[in-house]
């Protein structure tokens, strides 16, 4: 045993290449399934420890409508009804750090929060307690954040609420004394007349916490005391449904995890079944030495499993790393397109890095256990030749094809289903892979006879030699081309769905933006939409250029479907529908508008709901209950939540706020724009509230580069495919052409120039890459199809237009051509250097 | 007369935090929030005029102030009940707060309520905090009204005359009117209750030592009518302890020949009676007699260790001299403590004649300054 154990030792030093590639290998794979996992998973506890900070222990929460919950109804419902256990709050957003920080503003009142949940009251000893309740603008700050910030219990800090300065004097930690809290990050906390102050709501509040019994009879009689459009809800339902709001977006984050997982394993194979194949003749020797085959065996796997210790390791160093900047794109996206996730603490969960580890051993040891196998089994003498391994080989490829395709048509069949779920539509996606991957050495010898037949005619005999050369060793070359072409066709799929997000929305802009020049105030977070000054829109529709205006009011009711954000418009031109409608005349649907009694709802909101035309939603108003119908479902991209939209005639006959959110100006033909936007700023210079003043030109410059952002992660993710791809196509290739040296040796010692050696080694990898490249275009057309109509609709509800240029196919196959030459590389400057003799001396 | 324990609550219901180091009295708890002054608000230097019913109600320029009843009730069947109901005002800052939100009030609210039930042995209390903003909780003269969440005291409909209380939690309900069968009794000088040897540390203080009532209980379900003897206690303050003081008996007893005694023994941290200890007596016409702090004198019989730690008197023999009367009292239940974020015995009485050893009358007593400040909840 120690012998053998000593004469694979050897074996590495005198190859640490190959050491460090396996080793890399491993490490690659398991960096790029935990890395992702990490990601998700810090993003999901972050939500979690969020919604948890702000809630607690309560069973019931009332909520009211876009205008809040009036203050007096806490008042009635402690008073009168003896409701003891129950809590105001009031929420809304601020910035600190100049903009760049964003801060969840929470009022409590801490008299009430004794009977919920305590922990805030915990926080400000006596004196504290009475500055946060009797001074303005006191508050208590997340530990964390007032690290991060530099501020100190009794500093002031400026931040801004609502496009207002203040100064926050911040008199605690909201930790008290207690530990920092990762799960309190950029909160701040302060009694609830400091927080309504600081919004400017007062007389109102947000929420109202309550612990109920099980008592059905007691929510009835409250239900019966709520205003027009407050809610009583269970406070499980109000958490899920804003968990839910991520669960497309995280289910997509956990299949590129997967996807992570299956080039990881491919990698890991490679690396390790390269390592064994590698030592065939020693391993042959040892056994003419008598080692038996359990020892062999044991030895290898033991092998094996070190070397996925020692990669796991490595990888999980990476993957951490990794992972944090990840974070920071999961994080960016769901404020850009969700809600402010304050939380940003990275969290690391010691069982995803265990299941890291195991991965990375696993993998290690089955894929080394055929090679092993292969190995041990083997006769000594048999294991000099390669022949006997690829005429095996060669046999079960058509079983190989016939699996692929049988795989391909249930991936069809899965993702033509009607049913709305994701998780067949990604298993669809992966079966697609697997299937096409089945099929590729059948693919391969078929492009070998034609490409052979293509070099007889121009009788270039290197190629000739090269491609049969590639053909001859189908079960290696095979697999290195199955995995480079996976990975390039998901680069072309991932590639062309965001192309073709990008156009559809590119051209949805231009439809929705058709007003020159909209007013509206900065916001922190989409959802969260603060009103303008009144009479703002006829002091702008004065100014010297402008046509008409119109105006949209955006808030967040409460529905008989949960929670909507409804919009409603006012436009002042009719002629060009505002948006494009699904199955209907948009220009007619439109001209109707301002009459309709009846309302529009996005396709992801209709998706979401199962909302046909003509059903109707029930929406709580400022009057009670209203129930509208259906009239159009129209294209939209703006949120996955979806939307409803109504006339602003037929929202005033509901809600009572007279507010807007924006205005739009429509300039005079002709008018110099860039004079009426410089006329809008001086005269909103004069108000107290900051508003944004932005061109169609700029929203759109804006919209863009925020869908840039959204996507860039997927970009990352798509690259880092690409790149596991490549070193397992450079360890693939490696092992490929060692088994080639004799071949070559021969070849040389029959008269073949170093230089020549060199070209063929090249030439057989830049043949495989192009087999690659090639046949990664209709698969990779295929994934963004099946991306494109069936997984987004299914995550998003969005339809997007299918848009493929041919650049990127381009651009795939030279990205396939160039890692596989890069790949070539180091094996030709062997092949250059290396004398005949001395490889065929090793024979 | 119960206001460190007042204040010491509501420190600690702010802060949650355990101050059982902080002095038995919470003295060390409430010098953080006064020191280094009063706050602005006034102090009790000299004997004012008192008015009804302008009096009954808030005195917002002073820092604390209380509406403690307390009494004796009979049920049917001779069931026995005793009852405490204490409403406590605090302002955390003297004057309007003068800022836009309404949650903006100054004072900080808290009550208290207990049932002492003879017959089943069983002490129950529960506590109430909140604040004088939106109508949550306050005080009002005219017509009277205290009131903190669902719990309330307040006029009857032409403003005066009996008083209506209410409160419920948790299975318990009770429902009083109070009629007074004696005119209020301005306690110390003139109404001015020296606590402590420093002018100003002392309160406006007076009480309605005979009140009827009258009422429902409800109890485990079972409406049960009542009816008793009530004592209500009226005092407001900035200031009253001094640091050498640890915390004071104060003995509240109703005789059935008529006549009611207060006498409140302030206890020095070394184990002595502060000079400023006194009481009052009051005869059945409502005529009433100062007792000055040599002229009662008061034994302890016997001890009672809380579970939560501390250990309070349990029965007394009280000399009056004046009257030369002596009396002995007794807990109807040893367990009386009311432990919340403040902690106190509280708890109702019977009063037997000394030489005769034959029941005389009933009342309440109130212990404080025997245990550790804070304590978990126990009624809640």
């Amino acid at each position: 045993m120690a012998i053998l154990a000593r004469a694979n030792r050897r074996h590495f030093l005198r190859h640490p290449l190959q050491l460090l590639l396996a080793i890399v290998g491993v490490a690659l794979g398991v960096a790029m399934v935990v890395s992702i996992d990490l990601a998700a998973e810090s993003t999901h506890r972050a939500f979690a420890l969020s919604m948890q900070a702000l809630t607690g222990r309560y069973t019931h929460h009332i909520t009211g409508g876009p205008a809040g919950l009036p203050e007096s109804l806490f008042t009635r419902l402690r008073v009168v009804e003896g409701l003891r256990e129950s809590a105001p709050a009031i929420e809304g957003y601020a910035t600190a750090n100049g903009g760049t920080l964003t801060l969840t503003l929470a009022g409590f009142d801490p008299f009430s929060e004794r009977n919920l949940r305590s922990r805030f009251v915990k926080a400000a000893k006596g004196d504290e307690a009475v500055r946060l309740l009797t001074e303005p603008n006191t508050a208590m700050l997340s530990a964390l954040t007032a690290r991060r910030l530099g501020v100190h219990p009794g500093d002031g800090m400026e931040i801004t609420v609502n496009g207002q300065p203040h100064q926050l004097i911040v008199v605690a930690y909201v930790e008290g004394n207690e530990a920092p809290d990762p799960a309190l990050e950029g909160l701040v906390i302060a009694d609830i007349a400091t927080v309504q102050e600081l919004l400017g709501r007062v007389g109102v509040l947000d929420r109202i916490d309550l612990i109920l019994g099980d008592n059905p009879e007691q929510e009835r009689h409250i239900r019966k005391l709520l205003p027009p459009g407050a809610e009583l809800e269970s406070a499980a339902g109000r958490n899920s449904a804003t968990q839910n709001m991520t669960a497309a977006f995280e289910l997509n984050l956990r299949a590129m995890s997967l996807l992570a997982l299956l080039v990881g394993t491919f990698l890991i194979y490679n690396t390790m079944a390269f390592s064994v194949l590698q030592r065939r003749e020693l391993l042959a020797t040892l056994r003419i030495l008598g080692a038996t085959r359990g020892q062999l065996l044991r030895e290898i796997l033991l092998e094996a499993a070190l070397l996925g210790l020692f990669g796991g390791l490595l990888g999980l160093a990476f993957g951490v790393l990794a992972a944090q900047g990840l974070l920071q794109m999961v994080t960016r996206t769901i404020n850009d397109i969700y809600f402010v996730l304050t939380v940003t603490e990275f969290m690391l969960d010691p069982m995803i890095l265990l299941r890291g580890l195991a991965l990375g051993v696993a993998a290690a040891v089955i894929a080394a256990l055929g090679p092993a196998l292969e190995a041990a089994w083997a006769t000594p003498l048999a294991s000099r030749a390669r022949s006997g391994v690829e005429n095996t080989a060669r046999r079960g490829l058509p079983w190989l094809a016939v699996g692929g395709i049988l795989a391909m048509a249930i991936a069809t069949g899965l993702l033509q289903a009607d049913s709305p779920g994701l998780i067949p539509a990604i298993a669809g996606v992966f079966l697609l892979l697997l299937g096409y991957g089945l099929l590729t050495p059948m693919l391969l010898l078929g492009f070998a006879a034609f490409t052979v037949g293509l070099a007889r005619l121009g009788n270039a005999w290197l190629v000739r030699l090269a491609v049969r050369g590639v053909a001859a060793s189908v079960s290696r070359a095979g697999l290195a081309i199955a995995a480079l072409t996976i990975a390039v066709a998901v680069s072309v799929g991932v590639g062309s769905m965001i192309e073709s997000f990008r156009g559809t929305i590119a051209e949805w802009l231009d439809q929705i933006l058709q007003a020159d020049i909209y007013v509206a105030t900065p916001s922190t977070a989409a959802r969260f939409s603060p009103p303008l000054p009144d009479g703002l829109q006829q002091q702008l529709a004065k100014i010297e250029g402008v046509d008409r205006t119109g105006t949209g009011r955006r808030m967040v009711i409460p529905t008989s479907l949960g929670e909507s954000e409804l919009l409603a418009l006012d436009p002042p031109y009719l002629d060009k529908p505002g948006f494009r409608f699904k199955h209907a005349d948009g220009k007619a649907l439109w001209l109707g508008f301002p009459t309709m009694e009846a309302v529009f709802v996005s396709e992801p909101y209709a998706q979401r709901h199962g909302l046909q035309v003509g059903d109707r939603v029930e929406l709580a108003s400022d009057s009670g209950l209203v129930a509208l119908p259906v009239a159009g479902i129209f294209f939209d991209y703006r949120s996955d939540q979806g939307l409803i939209v109504m006339h602003r005639s037929l929202y005033d006959r509901y809600w009572k706020d007279g507010v807007n959110t924006s205005v739009g100006l429509y300039l005079q033909p002709g008018a110099d724009g860039g004079a009426v936007k410089r006329e809008v700023e001086r005269v909103l210079a004069g108000g107290r509230q900051p508003l944004l003043v932005r061109s169609n030109r700029e929203i759109r410059a804006a919209s863009l580069e925020t869908f840039e952002r959204t996507f860039a992660i997927t970009q990352v993710l798509r690259l880092l495919a690409v790149g596991v791809a490549f070193v397992g196509i450079l360890s693939a290739l490696m092992a490929f052409q060692y088994e080639r040296r004799r071949e070559i040796a021969v070849l040389r010692a029959t008269g073949l120039t170093p230089m020549q050696a060199g070209w063929l080694v090249l030439l057989q990898t830049g043949f495989m890459g192009l087999t690659a490249g090639l046949l990664s275009i209709p698969l990779g057309l295929a994934v963004a199809v099946a991306l494109v109509r069936v997984i987004n609709l299914r995550s998003f509800g969005w339809t997007m237009d299918l848009m493929v240029s041919l650049p990127p196919l381009f651009t795939a196959v030279a990205l396939a051509v160039v890692a596989a030459l890069l790949a070539g590389l180091y094996p030709a400057y062997q092949v250059m250097r290396v004398e005949p003799s001395a490889s065929l001396r090793e024979e | 007369m119960n206001f460190k324990f007042w204040l010491s609550g509501i420190i600690f219901t702010l802060t949650l935090i355990s101050c059982s180091q902080q002095e038995q009295t919470g003295e060390g708890v409430a010098a953080e929030l006064r020191a280094p002054d009063y706050a602005g608000f006034e102090r009790a230097y000299a004997p004012k005029p008192f008015n009804f019913p302008a009096d009954h109600g808030p005195h917002p320029d002073f820092r604390d102030e209380w509406w403690y009843v307390t009494g004796n009730l009979d049920g049917p069947d001779g069931r026995r009940f005793g009852f405490q109901i204490t409403f406590f005002r605090h302002g955390m800052k003297r004057g309007n707060p003068d800022r836009p939100s309404n949650w903006a009030g100054q004072d900080a609210n808290m009550a208290h309520f207990a049932l002492t039930d003879v017959e089943g042995q069983k002490y129950t209390s529960f506590q109430r905090i909140s604040r004088s903003a939106i109508g949550l909780a306050g005080a009002q003269a005219e017509p009277f009204k205290v009131w903190l969440d669902d719990w309330r005291m307040e006029a009857a409909a032409g403003g005066g005359f009996p008083w209506h209380f209410r409160a419920s939690q948790d299975g318990i309900e009770l429902d009083l009117e109070f009629d007074p069968r004696k005119p209020p009794v301005l306690n110390g000088n003139q109404g001015l209750s020296q606590k402590s040897a420093e002018p100003g540390n002392a309160s406006y203080y007076y009480s309605i030592t005979r009140m009827g009532a009258k009422g429902m209980l409800k109890l485990s379900g079972k409406e049960i009518p009542v009816n008793g003897l009530a004592w209500l206690d009226r005092e407001w303050s900035t200031s009253m302890l001094a640091d050498y003081q640890a915390g004071w008996d104060w003995f509240s007893l109703q005789l059935d020949d008529g006549t009611d005694l207060m006498y409140f023994r302030l206890r020095h941290k070394d184990g002595t009676d502060d000079p400023t200890s006194s009481g009052v007596l009051i005869a059945e016409d409502g005529h009433s007699t100062r007792l000055a702090h040599d002229e009662v004198s008061v034994a302890a019989l016997g001890s009672w260790e809380s579970p939560a730690g501390g250990r309070y008197p349990s029965g007394w023999r009280l000399t009056i001299k004046p009257t030369r009367r002596i009396i002995e009292v007794r807990p109807v239940l040893a367990d009386q403590e009311f432990r919340h974020d403040a902690r106190y015995w509280e708890g109702a009485v019977d009063v037997f004649d000394a030489a005769t050893g034959k029941p005389n009358g009933r009342g309440y007593v109130e212990l404080t300054g025997y245990a550790p400040g804070k304590v978990e909840k126990s009624g809640q």
